[in-house]
């Protein structure tokens, strides 16, 4: 249906590593916290293109992050029951510690959800999620939203069914040593991004 | 879990699948979404913006977008119709007051190149509710009849109760294998 070169969502192993049903986040940051070398700062980034409809919402008040993620939520999909959400992004430290239940493991599948807000327009949103383990990439993801409406509120949710059990990694060896690192790029300008160290109790 | 079943029976096909949810602000997109993905539905609130749900499995995804109906939202509707493969357009079928508008908008829809010949799965929605036009009510209001250029399916549900949805996405689905 689609052509080979068409941009489009996709997941690529970094590994041959098995799949873990790893649970994700990131966080929205504020841009003076990134450190890029041209400088720009996200909101004049992507104010200054042009926007191919109309509509440009209100000026950002002080101290307004034009990206934010509102809301994370990490779930078991049989029973729907959270495992882990958070909900106040705007004052946690950019490398952040996940605590997840071991029985997170033995889900067959889950769900991770979030919420996010874009001030501005964005042209090309796309997320890209690594996680390492002992600093090894054994699992790349990459989504691309593509454009962002001014003013709007968005959610993914993305559902991640478990390996078998014979591949999974076990929790011992994945607590504390799993970091999943999540970035949202509009194009190549960095908006937000999140390293969350997983631990599993 | 609906969407998992629906994505188990692309799997002969493409190894991405993108559908898109449109139709006016209100007439059932994200409930339908929702309860498809047999999740709760009581505390849906108008969509200022989009709403992803991808399913993966092995090497497969299902990517399905539902993008707000408001009236200040559907100029942008045109900058999601890139490498979609099949549409899905929500009508509030106990609304007559509003069907014209959909009308139009649907019209609108299939005349966009990026969406030319793409399936389309007309959802009659709300039949739960008194005084719901029938799927040939609407067919006839709308013209689909006169469609030719694409596949196209008008399927009666409530996306509150959850009859119909998964009956229509059937349909869909062995249009785009």
């Amino acid at each position: 249906m689609r052509s080979p070169t068409s941009p489009s969502p996709k997941s690529s192993p970094a590994s041959s590593a098995p799949a873990s049903p790893f649970a994700s986040c990131i966080a929205g940051v504020r841009p003076g916290i990134i450190s890029r070398p041209s400088g720009s700062v996200t909101s004049a980034a992507a104010s200054s293109r042009a926007a191919p409809a109309p509509a440009t919402s209100a000026p950002l008040p002080p101290g307004e992050d034009a990206f934010k993620i509102i809301n994370i939520r990490i779930r078991d999909l049989e029973t729907k029951a959270p495992f882990w959400t958070c909900r106040d992004w705007s004052n946690i430290k950019r490398t952040t510690e996940m605590h997840l239940p071991r029985k997170l493991l033995q889900c067959s599948s889950v769900a991770r959800e979030f919420t996010f807000s874009s001030h501005n327009v964005l042209e090309n949103l796309r997320l890209q999620q690594t996680v390492y383990l002992h600093d090894q990439p054994i699992e790349e993801w990459n989504f691309e939203f593509g454009f962002v409406i001014p003013g709007s509120t968005n959610t993914w949710e993305s559902v991640v069914l478990a390996a078998a059990p014979e591949e999974m990694i076990p929790a011992e060896i994945i607590s504390g040593n799993m970091v999943i690192d999540t970035a949202f790029y509009d194009g190549s300008a960095l908006l937000a991004r999140k390293r969350l160290t997983v631990f599993y109790e | 879990m609906g969407l998992l079943n629906i994505l188990r029976m692309f799997r002969k096909a493409d190894r991405q699948v993108r559908i898109l949810f449109l139709g006016l602000d209100n007439a059932g997109k994200t409930t339908a979404l929702q309860s498809l993905a047999d999740e709760q539905i009581d505390n849906i609130t108008p969509t200022q913006g989009f709403n992803v749900k991808t399913v993966r499995h092995a090497n497969y995804q299902l990517h399905v977008w539902d993008i707000g109906g408001q009236r200040t939202i559907r100029p942008y509707w045109r900058n999601y119709f890139g490498n979609t493969d099949a549409l899905v357009y929500v009508i509030d079928a106990a609304d007559e007051r509003r069907l014209e508008e959909s009308g139009l908008e649907l019209n609108s829809l299939l005349e966009e190149e990026k969406l030319a010949g793409l399936p389309m799965l007309v959802f009659a929605n709300k039949q739960d509710l008194a005084g719901a036009q029938t799927p040939d009510a609407i067919a006839t209001s709308l013209h689909l009849n006169a469609i030719r250029d694409r596949p196209w399916h008008i399927q009666p549900c409530s996306a509150k109760t959850g009859e119909g949805l998964q009956e229509g996405m059937e349909w869909l689905v062995r249009q785009v294998h």
